[in-house]
């Protein structure tokens, strides 16, 4: 989750929602990712609702290279069908 | 007739010219007439967005779906509260003739309606955070949540405008409707009173903002930092409506004894808000009072 301060990430449920933050008055539409304190997410109600980002799959170089890949028994890791030794797939 | 269809007769005579004086949800908006009791699903569109119309010197295809509107579906709520009366004063007011003292139904009746103000109001909720079904307040397609003090001259007309800005760009009429400003009591008051250092009060602008609607208290329905702009019901049928499917009435319960067992029974009402264009409704959600 990205936190900034005792801000937290809110996605915004209203067709437009006009917010003070800092002092300053700006204008979200429905679907927007914003920062905003926990105080002010509760003060909204349902015009905004906490928003946690789907969590990302960190992938692991050694398995996508050839000798990943091949300990897994989809490529031979050398010779024909495999890739070079310590060529690493992007 | 027997004594319970009597007394069941008399409430309800009595009870529905009051509570319509106090029920204040139902003047808000279009209220349909009532629909039947035994209607306990209704469905209806709602517009999420529309597209934009188009402009030729001759009809051409390509124009058919200029209302993205998603069907909403809601069961229908029953608003209620039970009542009795001991059955030895009531024998004593039919033995005297007397007239029937109907305050304890309309004690409950009046329960009943605040509930089923709350409902269009505020909305149905059971844990008070998700709304089965929105109100007014809480199905607003638009909020308005700058901080406005309303012991601060000129800042509730900033807010009035500030929210009609947000809904104009939300492509709503909002210079061709008339607007009422529904508000807590704290806030109806404070409004009311305000006025310059020169005893010039906001409430004749207040009130030329809303296009010749009015500010509306609902008491504590809503918390003090809370109010809602809403089409006045006269104009404001495209955009949200009460269907009604029963009028405050009474159900008598059978006495558990025949001659000595108390009377009473249900006070119930039965309908549910349908808003159909979100955006016509703005949340000023954040009203404070301190300057």
């Amino acid at each position: 989750m990205n936190r900034s301060g005792d801000k937290v990430q809110a996605r915004v449920n209203v067709l437009i929602l006009a917010v003070e933050i800092d002092g300053v008055e700006k204008r979200f539409r429905r679907g927007d990712i914003i920062d905003l304190p926990k105080t002010k997410i509760k003060q909204l109600g349902n015009s905004v609702s906490r928003y946690t980002p789907p969590a990302i799959e960190e992938d692991d170089e050694e398995d996508e290279g050839p000798e990943g890949l091949a300990a897994l028994g989809i490529v031979a890791a050398q010779g024909p069908g495999g890739e070079p030794p310590g060529k690493k797939r992007r | 007739m027997n004594a319970l269809a009597e007394f069941s007769k008399k409430i309800d005579t009595k009870l529905v010219e009051p509570l319509r004086q106090v029920n204040k949800g139902r003047t808000l908006v279009y209220t349909t007439p009532p629909q039947g009791f035994e209607v306990s699903n209704v469905e209806w569109g709602k517009i999420i967005e529309m597209s934009e119309g188009m402009v030729s010197y001759s009809f051409t295809s390509g124009n058919k779906d200029q209302i993205d509107a998603s069907l909403t579906n809601s069961k229908v709520p029953v608003y209620w509260k039970e009542y009795e009366i001991d059955r030895r004063i009531f024998e004593s007011w039919k033995a005297r003739g007397t007239d029937v003292d109907a305050a304890n139904a309309i004690a409950a009746g009046y329960s009943a309606s605040r509930v089923e103000d709350s409902a269009i109001i505020n909305g149905i909720t059971k844990d008070g955070v998700n709304y089965d079904t929105p109100g007014l307040y809480q199905g607003a397609g638009v909020d308005y949540d700058t901080a406005t003090s309303l012991v601060t001259f000129g800042k509730a007309t900033d807010a009035i405008s500030g929210c009609l800005n947000l809904m104009d760009d939300a492509n709503v009429p909002v210079d061709r409707i008339k607007w009422n400003w529904v508000v807590p009591s704290d806030a109806y008051h404070k409004i009311r009173k305000i006025r310059n250092i020169q005893g010039i009060k906001e409430l004749p602008d207040v009130l030329d903002m809303l296009n010749g609607g009015e500010l509306v208290s609902i008491g504590t329905t809503l918390d003090t930092t809370q109010s809602v702009l809403v089409p006045d019901a006269s104009v404001g049928e495209p955009f949200v409506d009460y269907y009604l499917t029963a009028d405050f009435q009474t159900d008598p319960k059978t006495p558990e004894y025949q001659t000595t067992g108390n009377i009473g029974g249900r006070v119930f009402s039965a309908g549910v808000l349908r808003i159909k264009q979100e955006a016509a409704l703005g949340k000023i959600s954040n009203l404070t009072y301190v300057a």
